[in-house]
């Protein structure tokens, strides 16, 4: 058997709104793109090949799909034009449609089904033909291509049904229908550690996170200390969710970062943009600490050390003179005293001890050598050691105070130039302690580059 | 950002905002708070023409709804539209403010006495 999966732009482009990078069959119910479901549904028919017909580029879906053979069949496209009526379409790939039964699945739907279930329901149907519509879409059946021009709407019996996607209201209960009964009909990604609960790869849980059931987590799901997640959510991949953050019958799409102490109850969220479940309110939130995008880490392990070793080097190459030159005038000054400082370096508590300068600063060398940053050469040499990161957390010293800080803060990687720094924020305020939070979870290769501009700049403007 | 001030018969101060309160712009709210609690202790935000507020603009408010409390006053919301109820509700701050309609209905709820919107 041969299955035709027909998907046009005006049945599913109203998605393109949230997901414009790529096609809309793309969009992820309960992590798994709609297609998905339509190319599973076909297999359990028995359908060795699986031809997709689209009228839009496909975006991503000759990629995501290839020729099959991760599902075993054979996965070809076919292209449509926007007007085009089933009959063309049926045309246009006469050929793969030439002989033997076909299953034909046409518009924007979900297909409700049980995997364990059976689906020969279609006999019933006068000369083994059948149609099952909803309002924007139908599956169709027909032994050869010749039955589908007297198929005709009967009622069958079958083991499915088709849920209507008309609006994001549909996705988000599509998505609570599978979470909270249908998890078991389908197979969806990632493995379950206990009834109502599946994981993906490389999920972190931070200290004291609570986990209500039923609940999927995608890849690289970061859940920070104190936050509570389910029941009913859906965690898509790349998605972190910071200190103290309630997300409760929510749906959470790839690339999201949820910023601390927040609460999402019945939304959907994708990077920044907010839906409300049943209010028609679809927002994007402009502050980053809410809720942005989380950009995807570094592909190459050990690729962020070599930047920043690079950068501190060339940092170290361009600071020696003015250093050794305002050094000496500092040192003649009377203005120089060097002194042991230990700051903390990871939440294990390591420590690591820097010889700093410490003087009034008050002389014009003085001005000058904070000024250029000279007070930060000595720790350059730590960043090519991978002792501490060019940007990173701000440096705190070895203080009881600080340890119970570092301690909790899980992500903590200090760097010679810091976040809230950056940011220009009050060194012990809470907004810095956000900030240096928000940044650790949203670490990125571009961030640290945009944070170190930032700190450079404005000092030279001030 | 816009805010004005009207005081309402001595019984509540209602300062209108409009346009975004956000970033830079979230210290003319402060003061405009400052000096509506200068006039009376309960004050009303009406937010009809409020479109847009970040997380600077709610620490604006929570401070002002601070300074309003710790004067024995309030400090309450009229108007607020889908998406500023929607950060207020994901912020959690909309379990410290009370939400009303209309600045007229705010009024009210300081005084019991009966709503004349004409005053609006």
């Amino acid at each position: 058997m041969k299955a035709l999966i027909i998907m046009r732009e005006k049945d599913c482009g109203w998605l393109r709104q949230v997901t414009p990078d790529s096609h809309p069959g793309l969009f992820p119910i309960c992590n798994k793109p709609l297609l998905e479901y339509l190319v599973d549904f076909a297999i359990l028919h028995g359908c060795s090949e699986v031809r997709l017909a689209l009228d839009e580029q496909g975006n991503g879906v000759e990629s995501y799909f290839g020729s099959g053979s991760r599902w075993g069949i054979d996965v070809s496209y076919g292209s449509i034009r926007a007007g085009d009526t089933l009959e063309q379409i049926l045309d246009k790939n006469s050929q793969y449609c030439a002989d033997g039964p076909l299953l034909i699945m046409d518009g924007l739907f979900f297909i409700h089904y049980d995997k364990a279930g059976s689906f020969d329901g279609w006999q019933m149907g006068a000369g083994g033909c059948g149609i099952i519509n909803c309002g924007t879409g139908s599956v169709l059946y027909a032994p050869d291509r010749q039955s589908l021009r007297n198929i005709s709407s009967v009622l069958l019996e079958v083991d499915f049904a088709l849920s209507p996607l008309e609006c994001l209201d549909d996705i988000f209960q599509i998505s609570m229908q599978i979470l909270s009964a249908e998890q078991q009909h389908y197979v969806l990604p990632g493995y379950g550690i206990e009834k109502g609960v599946i994981l993906g790869r490389n999920v972190e849980i931070g200290k004291d996170v609570t986990i209500h059931e039923p609940v999927i987590l995608g890849n690289n799901v970061r859940i920070l200390g104190d936050a509570v997640v389910g029941p009913l959510a859906v965690v898509g991949n790349d998605v972190i969710v910071d200190k103290g953050t309630v997300v409760e019958e929510s749906v959470l799409m790839d690339g999201s970062y949820l910023g601390r102490n927040l609460s999402f109850k019945r939304k959907m969220i994708r990077g920044k943009r907010l839906f409300a479940y049943g209010e028609a309110v679809d927002m994007e939130v402009e502050d980053a600490f809410l809720l942005s995008s989380v950009h995807q880490r570094l592909p190459v392990p050990g690729l962020r050390f070599f930047v920043h070793s690079l950068a501190a080097f060339v940092l170290t190459l361009v600071l020696s003179v003015p250093y050794f030159l305002l050094a000496a005038i500092r040192k003649m000054q009377g203005d120089w005293i060097r002194e042991e400082v230990t700051y903390l370096r990871n939440s294990r508590l390591e420590t690591f001890t820097v010889r700093s300068i410490a003087g009034s600063g008050t002389s014009l060398a003085g001005r000058m050598f904070s000024l250029l940053f000279l007070d930060r050469y000595p720790l350059l040499p730590l960043v090519l050691l991978g002792r501490l990161r060019l940007v990173g957390n701000r440096l705190l010293e070895d203080s009881t105070v600080n340890r119970e800080i570092v301690a909790d803060f899980q992500d903590y990687s200090p760097g010679v130039f810091g976040y809230s720094e950056a940011e220009g924020v009050a060194a012990d305020s809470r907004e810095a302690e956000v900030t240096e939070r928000f940044y650790a979870a949203q670490n990125g290769f571009g961030r640290d580059g945009r944070v170190l501009l930032k700190i450079l700049f404005s000092r030279a403007l001030t | 950002m816009n805010v004005e001030l009207h005081n309402h018969q001595g019984e509540a101060v209602v300062v209108s905002v409009s346009g975004r309160m956000a970033g830079a712009e979230v210290a003319m709210i402060s003061e405009g708070l400052e000096s509506g609690l200068k006039s009376s202790k309960r004050l009303v935000l009406d937010c009809r023409e409020l479109e847009y507020m970040d997380s600077s603009g709610l620490g604006a408010l929570i401070s002002g709804l601070k300074s309003a409390l710790s004067r024995g006053g309030d400090l309450r919301l009229a108007g607020v539209s889908p998406k500023v109820r929607m950060m207020l509700e994901i912020t959690r701050a909309d379990k410290l403010f009370s939400l009303y309609l209309t600045p007229a209905e705010a009024v009210a709820s300081f005084t019991g006495n009966p709503i004349d919107r004409e005053d609006f």
